[in-house]
């Protein structure tokens, strides 16, 4: 108790070298956690997008919706495969989309955004439970009413509801605002794929996602329809592909943002040696009376490193605290896997706060244990030998 | 001058304390120039784009693909001097994490549209002669070690099916930024014809039509004609200089380099935190010498240029060491960011150089800042009376 | 009689602790001419570092007007007492107060950095000031590879190299052995004797006060004759 009253009232003795040190662990931990927030954020947007016991089926080779086409008769065929559960009117649980993308302006004067276009029918909502209207309504099937996931509509003045979007020479009213939990569905915009196909002069769908009786029956499900030779698709579960396409974004996140944290801390690490040397070489009497008193070498380093560690926890405080403040505040940029708009925000788990904590109080041990290991073996008569002016 | 050695001794007055110094500063500057890297990695493009090139896709969105038969209505538009097009070309080599950039371009107009491409003339014309034959930048083949007459097989994503491509010609690029060399290129008209089997949705469109202008025309007027051509047709067209179509891409990562651009800042507080930290343990250890000076008939000025001094002496020292760390760690975090894939320039300039000297010298004014303020307001007796 | 080098009219000097005022120098006047060697004793506490410190321009009076070598201090700033003071007055320090990192030389020299000396005049004013001492061998030594005494005789040195009007020392003996600090208060002595230079000294040490030509007692922040 006494000892660490002791190592608490030293820093504070030397408060302004303390809260510069404090400051620079302090934005380190804060660095190191906004970008576990971002990438986590990222990655729990993407995996919550689509549900696991859905399959999307596409073209084989293809790697995204995009790139995939599906012939109506091949979207048949694949609707009516046992694995696929079936709705209270006899229908199955599968949707075949058009995947399209569209350009729109980002706020008055903003830089240009694609959006994802999706061309669907209302099964969409049977086959994912998680999506729902927000406000307005769904989109009448056969006309050219659209509906805008929740950050579509925040980031585009253009696509707020009521307005009309003008595409392929004709005009499309949106007329509802859903919302996905924060999934990737929030940044797209869904329509009628009858009429998009229509107006694009296409014949083929894109994809198929089709609703499964549970999770399990994926693999075999699969399996199965990848080794038939009459279908030629692949088949993934549907938040496994959309994780996939935001692969390039969330190592760019991790890479640069680890790859500095660790550049960083290198130098945190050396302001805390810097801070504590000078706490022990102003010190050295000090440290005399304590050993002549009988406290052991051990208790000397023990006293140092607590002050140390105390110093890299209260910087970590600082950063968590400072981190915190950034949960749920959203990004809105391209996903390069994709070309079109992505909407994640920043989120904290109490892991992160551990993380960041240890994090902080690794970098205090370190860079106090030079200094702690010298304040040990300085000799008493030296100590006190020295010349205090 | 005897101050100026006094700076010089103040200085590397505790070794120790300075090398933690100069060691925190260059992990600073060495972390932003890596970010500085990235940044100029992004906009190396915009930079290098030729002033006669400009870009038509469809208006809708880049992904959407135009007609072929805007080719001919495009080159009687006044003003536009070649037309060239072409489209992704999407292909995996063995699995998706090795995959690359690849292009199907119309190649009777490439060359001439692409003056960026270095090509011997042999190569060029074994090329041109070989419809199923594929060009790969010096990069790219230095990456899977191809040569001349290999054969590629690749599989198809945008054009599905297998291709197995005959390296015809490895190029180097006089311009990385616009035309990089770790990407391949096969010819459009190849690509296109295996489309009516497989993607009949596909056949005879174009991802892009890149159009050159005639010299003394100024291109404005051709992108405004381009798009006026295309008004009203069932695929209307965006045309742009490629200076503006390329800045349109990076501005939509807009948000992310706004995030890198913020983080840079972040790191020169700290530099200016572990600057300020080092100058202010010295300037109290040596409160009693400055009241000595004080006595002796220095003025303020005189304390505050040796500490200000001290402070430029220490931050020049500390940009220098992280410029000289930066070349290695430049190379090793260009392959951990490209994640396998074809790894960018990532060079260092001149102004990188500038940009890391400069602002360590606004950090080493910064941090002298509060020394000197304190240094100035005690009278000589504090300075004398001061115990260290 | 010569002109006064220091005359102080009516020079009180209080400070405020715990509420209430001290009075550390109560309605001082008193002249010093020129080429005199004066010693201040007193016992601790008794304000003569304070009063040397008001002579050096370092401190300022409460009240009352100081005037040393022709200038009155009370209306001048800091940096022109800052620039008085590099012309007119010597300091010797109790604790030497060298700089660690600078040789003896240029210890000596540092003060000669706010004059505009050549650098040969420079170098021929610290060889000079040093051989005067008896330290022209000891030039290129760091204060730590110097004795105390040696170190106090290079802070002498440094007080007379700009050729000040006046030397003022704070116990410059207060830190030495008997055998160095009679060579410094011989030096002192000397310097007063051949080169005229006026000199004032606070000393708590009778032995070092019987070196100066002028003894007074400060007590009670009053300056008094010698019993």
């Amino acid at each position: 108790m006494l000892w660490s009253a002791y190592s608490l009232r030293n820093l504070w003795a030397r408060r302004v070298t303390t809260l510069l040190t404090l400051l620079g662990l302090g934005l380190v931990v804060f660095v190191f956690v906004a970008i576990l927030m971002l990438a986590h954020g990222l990655e729990r947007t993407m995996g919550k997008t689509g549900d696991p016991a859905n399959a999307i089926v596409m073209s084989k080779g293809a790697l995204s919706e995009i790139e995939s086409s599906l012939s109506r008769e091949q979207t048949g065929v694949l609707a009516a495969q046992p694995e696929v559960i079936t709705l209270a009117d006899h229908q199955a649980a599968a949707v075949r989309e058009i995947a399209l993308q569209l350009t729109l302006r980002k706020q008055e004067g903003g830089s240009l955004a694609s959006l994802s276009l999706r061309g669907s029918s209302p099964d969409a909502f049977a086959v994912r439970p998680l999506v729902r209207i927000a406000q307005g309504r769904l989109w009448q099937p056969g006309t050219t009413e659209v509906i805008v996931g929740t950050q579509v509509a925040k980031q585009f003045p253009e696509a707020r509801l009521s307005e009309t979007l003008r595409f392929g020479r004709r005009e499309w009213t949106v007329v509802g605002i859903f919302e996905a939990e924060g999934s990737g569905f929030d940044s797209e915009v869904w329509g009628d794929a009858e009429q998009m196909m229509a107006t694009f002069h296409r014949t083929l769908f894109s994809s198929m996602t089709v609703r499964l009786a549970d999770p399990t029956v994926l693999p075999a499900f699969k399996a199965r329809l990848e080794r038939d030779p009459r279908f030629k698709v692949s088949v993934k579960r549907e938040p496994e592909y959309y994780e996939g396409k935001a692969e390039g974004l969330a190592r760019l996140i991790r890479v640069t943002g680890l790859f500095l944290t660790l550049v960083f801390s290198v130098g945190a690490i050396l302001g805390a040696t810097m801070t504590m040397s000078a706490s022990v070489a102003h010190r050295t009497t000090e440290i005399g009376t304590l050993r002549t008193l009988g406290f052991t070498r051990s208790h000397i380093l023990q006293a140092f490193l607590l002050e140390s560690s105390l110093l890299g926890l209260a910087g970590g405080l600082l950063g968590v605290a400072g981190a915190a403040l950034l949960n749920s505040v959203t990004i809105s940029t391209v996903n390069w896997d994709t070309g079109a708009e992505l909407a994640f925000a920043f989120h904290l788990t109490p892991t992160m706060v551990g993380e960041g904590l240890l994090f902080a109080a690794g970098m205090g041990i370190i860079g106090g244990l030079v200094p702690a290991a010298r304040a040990a073996h300085i000799e008493i008569v030296h100590a006190l030998g020295q010349r205090t002016v | 001058m005897t101050l100026m050695r006094l700076m010089f001794r103040n200085t590397v007055r505790r070794p120790v304390r300075l090398a933690l110094t100069v060691g925190g500063l260059a992990m600073v500057v060495l972390a932003f120039g890596l970010l500085r890297l990235t940044l100029d990695e992004w906009h190396s493009g915009v930079k290098a784009a030729a002033n006669n090139r400009l870009i038509t896709v469809h208006a809708m969105s880049d992904s959407l693909l135009l007609p072929l038969s805007y080719r001919e209505r495009m080159a009687v538009v006044p003003g536009v001097q070649v037309v060239h097009y072409g489209n992704v070309f999407g292909v995996e080599y063995r699995d998706a994490k090795e995959s690359f950039g690849a292009f199907a371009e119309h190649m009777s107009t490439f060359f001439e549209t692409y003056p960026e491409v270095i090509l011997n003339e042999g190569d060029r014309l074994a090329f041109l002669k070989d419809r199923g034959g594929c060009l790969i930048g010096l990069k790219l083949a230095a990456r899977f070690g191809w040569k001349v007459g290999d054969v590629i097989p690749l599989k198809g994503t945008t054009h599905p099916g297998n291709w197995d491509l005959v390296v015809r010609g490895i190029f180097r690029s006089s311009s990385p930024g616009i035309m990089g060399e770790g990407e391949l290129y096969v010819h459009w008209e190849f690509a296109n014809e295996r489309l009516r089997a497989t993607a009949p949705d596909r056949v005879d469109q174009v991802g892009w039509y890149v159009t050159t202008t005639a010299p003394g025309v100024n291109p404005r007027t051709v992108v405004a004609a381009i798009d006026a051509t295309f008004a009203n047709s069932f695929a209307e067209t965006r045309t742009e200089r490629e200076q503006a179509y390329i800045a349109g891409w990076v501005a939509r990562s807009g948000a992310l380099l706004d995030a890198l651009d913020w983080l840079s800042g972040v790191m020169n507080g700290i530099a200016a935190l572990v600057l300020v930290n080092a100058l202010a343990m010295a300037v109290r250890e040596r409160t009693r010498e400055y009241g000595v000076m004080k006595t002796l008939g220095f003025q303020p000025r005189h304390l505050v240029a040796l500490v200000l001094g001290e402070s430029l002496l220490v931050a020049l020292g500390g940009a220098l060491a992280g410029l000289g760390l930066l070349y290695p760690a430049a190379r090793l975090y260009a392959v951990m960011v490209a994640g396998g894939k074809t790894v960018g320039a990532y060079e260092i300039t001149s102004e990188t150089i500038g940009m890391c000297l400069g602002v360590m010298g606004l950090v080493g004014l910064l941090a002298a800042l509060w020394p000197a303020v304190r240094l100035s307001r005690m009278t000589t007796l504090e300075g004398l009376r001061h115990r260290g | 009689m010569v002109d006064p080098v220091v005359s102080l009219q009516k020079v009180t000097k209080s400070y405020s602790r715990a509420g209430t005022d001290v009075s550390v120098l109560r309605d001082l006047s008193f002249d010093i001419p020129a080429g005199t060697f004066l010693a201040i004793m007193g016992p601790s506490g008794s304000g003569k570092s304070t009063l040397l410190n008001v002579m050096a321009g370092i401190d300022r009076p409460t009240s009352g007007s100081v005037v040393v070598a022709g200038t009155r201090l009370d209306g001048l700033s800091e940096g022109e007492m800052a620039r008085w003071r590099a012309r007119h007055i010597g300091y010797v320090f109790q604790t030497y107060n060298l700089i660690p990192v600078l040789t003896a030389a240029e210890n000596v020299e540092l003060p000669l950095a706010l004059t505009h000396l050549t650098r040969r005049e420079r170098s021929d004013h610290v060889r000079t000031a040093l051989r005067l001492v008896g330290l022209g061998d000891r030039m290129a030594h760091y204060p730590r590879q110097l004795s105390g005494g040696q170190e106090q005789r290079v802070g002498v040195a440094r007080a007379i190299v700009s050729d000040p009007t006046m030397i003022l020392a704070d116990e410059p003996t207060g830190n030495l052995d008997r055998e160095s600090a009679d060579d410094i208060l011989t030096l002192l002595a000397r310097l007063n004797r051949e080169l005229g230079k006026t000199i004032v000294m606070v000393t708590h040490d009778p032995r070092a006060a019987e070196r100066a030509q002028m003894i007074r007692y400060l007590e009670k922040g009053v300056l008094e004759m010698p019993p």
